[in-house]
């Protein structure tokens, strides 16, 4: 996983949880991150504007770090 | 705890299944003064027959969600590749924070690999779930309609 893909993926659960980026990290847990589906629906559909997030991937990821590393990040 | 999502066998599931079948029951029948009594023998039936599937969330073994559904080429599009349609499905209200959508991801996963083209989903109007399915790209289709006339 590169750093920079992690820190976009922290950037944009920050600024649609409206938290300070340092509260999130790779470990952090989506499940407690956001308090329903449409939430987590809703920074899940951000992330096109950094790469594709395939179904299995979102069916399998418990963390934020999971989804970074599983990112398809276009060039 | 890490959650699992998975296709099962409805012997599987049924082993684990019937507080949540009641309390989904609870929670989303409209008449309950009918009994729930799922037909089991006839899933197991459509099951063997390679239509039926139950696609389970379990957390360190514990069944947390279900969802059931037919893959089948349509009753009015024969020649047109398989379809699935959403029987029911359920999540329990402590993993009502993600846990749904993952279901919804993993069955549209499981939908691609059984080579479906569309998916039929719906929500009660108690609990509309509108917004996130439209998130996910389903697009409203039908108003659905029931009337009592027995006991």
């Amino acid at each position: 996983m590169g750093n920079d893909t992690l820190g976009q993926v922290i950037a944009i659960a920050a600024r649609e949880l409206g938290v300070p980026e340092n509260e999130i990290t790779s470990d952090s847990v989506l499940s407690t991150l956001f308090s329903d589906s449409l939430e987590y629906t809703s920074f899940l559909l951000c992330l096109k504007d950094i790469g594709e997030c395939p179904d299995s991937l979102i069916a399998k990821s418990e963390t934020i770090g999971d989804l970074a590393n599983g990112l398809i990040v276009s060039n | 705890m890490a959650l699992s999502f998975q296709i099962e066998s409805i012997d599987s599931w049924i082993a684990d299944a019937p507080p949540l079948i009641f309390a989904h029951w609870q929670e989303l029948g409209l008449d309950l003064d009918l009994t729930i009594d799922p037909d089991i023998e006839k899933m197991k039936l459509m099951e063997k027959m390679g239509f039926f599937f139950v696609l389970t969330a379990r957390e360190a073994g514990k069944l947390v969600g279900y969802l059931l559904a037919l893959v089948s080429p349509h009753l009015h599009y024969k020649s047109s590749k398989p379809m699935l349609i959403v029987d029911a499905y359920y999540v329990t209200p402590e993993f009502r924070n993600g846990a749904g959508l993952r279901l919804l991801k993993f069955m549209e996963e499981v939908a691609h690999q059984k080579g479906a083209i569309k998916i039929y989903l719906s929500c009660k109007v108690h609990r509309d779930h509108s917004k996130l399915f439209e998130s996910l790209g389903y697009r409203l289709s039908d108003f659905a309609f029931i009337k009592r006339i027995g006991d």
